[in-house]
């Protein structure tokens, strides 16, 4: 079984992990028709289910999953960080009364 | 060939896949009476709840409308309303839209029986007799096209939005095929993936109506104030799920890739086949108490963390998203989509496995939540300025 799920290979810049990643694991994007794998090592531990960022994401920068944005990041994230609710911001719901908060 | 199912054609020309006799309180003060007349007959479904009285003119008209609107659904083969006497929601009124369907309505008020111990002897006799009744019915041959399915998602995970919904969406897409009729709800969960249903709507104005129901769910979202608590759950956290719109992206993969054909109040029945989507909150009992109250058949019922709810008169179908979750709540859990996770399965297969469910229930297969008892009840709840609790 393959370390991490992308699902969408062209937008993403997060993968699930589906088993537990140790820092140090490497990581295999598969290339994308002709370009080649990508690797790179996991700098911190995922727990199984969670995010993985694929590449550098930027603060501020749209965290995208499924294509879509799921929010934006609250600090610079390495690739191979952890992505989770604590460098990630929901830009939607409850989001809206934040100052600065807006949408689409 | 037409593809068909073994239920019940009711008096109203619907049809049915349960045979339920349902005992109903109008309201809380009820409940015990309920609760005995369950106790001594055993074969009904008695549904207390703690509704039925307000100061609320906007909530009084909804408790009736969805109270009736359960009596209603087409899986009721006849109901008794139990009734204190001077509660806000009136007994002729619920009674007068079940009578819509021609099925057998009973009517009881406590305080005109003269009390409890009297409404429930008379309750029970009156149980009794509708069993009799309901007993006769036999099955027949229906189209798979009358079925409307439910769909919602509880406890989700990360792996929600990877295997089960899109499994879901996968019988979805079959059963419209067949034209037949799947309901997607939980407006909170559409936040973040608004524009990829908003894509696939039969008219401008359906497309207008979703994005208004949406804008209006998060402006009342907005409302309950401090986001200091996620609009997603603890579960959904450790779950890996980090963000509304991490978590609708997954959910509205339920509604498969057809058009929606229209958009529906909570609790309203459909009227038009295909696609729907219900006004319902991401809280999972108001949900599915309200899809049922929209005539919905049966509910496919994703989990991550694991959830044993079920529903009175809908059968729920628990499908997982992971294996070890259907390991560990194997008493609650019909089917492991999971499977698709270590590639035992793909999608097409787990929606076919789903599907194939789907009607095997239909025609009488009992489901966890029925074999263990669970009927999970509970309307919508309104905030202050006419605001949803979500």
């Amino acid at each position: 079984m393959s370390q991490i799920l992308i699902l969408n290979q062209n937008v993403d810049n997060v993968g699930v992990a589906l088993k537990d990643i140790a820092v140090g694991d490497c990581i295999t994007v598969p290339a994308q028709e002709s370009g080649t794998d990508r690797t790179f090592e996991a700098v911190e531990p995922i727990p199984a289910g969670h995010k993985i960022a694929l590449c550098t994401i930027e603060k501020g920068q749209a965290v995208m999953k499924y294509g879509y944005s799921i929010g934006n990041a609250t600090e610079t994230i390495r690739q191979g960080q952890y992505v989770h609710a604590h460098n990630v911001r929901s830009m939607r719901g409850k989001e809206l009364l934040r100052e600065g908060a807006q949408h689409d | 060939m037409t593809k068909t199912f073994m239920g019940y054609r009711n008096p109203d020309g619907t049809v049915g896949i349960r045979n339920h006799i349902v005992v109903l309180p109008t309201v809380i003060c009820a409940n015990s009476v309920v609760q005995q007349i369950e106790k001594q007959v055993p074969e009904v479904i008695g549904i207390p709840h703690t509704h039925g009285c307000t100061l609320d003119p906007v909530s009084n008209q909804e408790m009736t409308a969805v109270l009736g609107a359960i009596g209603s659904n087409p899986n009721v083969a006849g109901i008794i309303l139990v009734a204190l006497g001077c509660e806000s929601v009136l007994l002729h009124e619920v009674a007068e839209i079940i009578a819509k369907t021609k099925k057998p309505v009973e009517t009881l008020v406590i305080q005109e029986l003269g009390g409890t111990k009297k409404t429930i002897a008379k309750g029970v006799e009156l149980a009794k007799a509708l069993l009799e009744g309901a007993a006769r019915r036999e099955r027949e041959p229906i189209p798979y096209s009358e079925l409307i399915v439910g769909t919602e998602c509880g406890g989700s995970d990360s792996y929600s939005g990877l295997s089960a919904n899109p499994a879901v969406g996968v019988a979805s897409d079959l059963h419209v095929d067949q034209g037949g009729t799947v309901i997607l709800s939980e407006i909170t969960e559409f936040l973040g993936a608004e524009a990829i249903l908003a894509d696939r709507c039969a008219s401008p104005e359906v497309r207008q109506q979703l994005l208004d129901l949406v804008d209006w769910t998060e402006q009342s979202l907005a409302q309950l104030g401090s986001s200091n608590v996620a609009d997603i759950t603890p579960g959904n956290l450790e779950g890996g799920l980090t963000t509304i719109e991490e978590k609708s992206l997954g959910c509205v993969k339920k509604g498969g890739s057809r058009t929606v054909q229209e958009v529906v109040g909570y609790g309203q029945k459909p009227s038009k086949r295909g696609l729907i989507v219900m006004d319902t909150p991401g809280h999972d009992i108001e949900s599915i108490t309200g899809i049922a109250a929209g005539g919905a058949h049966l509910i496919v019922f994703t989990t991550g963390r694991g959830t044993p709810t079920g529903s009175p008169v809908c059968p729920v179908i628990k499908v997982s998203s992971n294996t070890a979750c259907y390991q560990n709540m194997q008493d609650n859990i019909d089917l492991d989509a999971g499977l698709v996770i270590t590639k035992e399965e793909t999608l097409d297969s787990m929606g076919a496995i789903i599907y194939d469910e789907i009607i095997q229930v239909a025609s009488g297969k009992q489901t966890k939540a029925e074999l263990s008892g669970n009927r999970e009840f509970a309307l919508r709840r309104y905030g202050s300025g006419g605001c949803i609790i979500y």
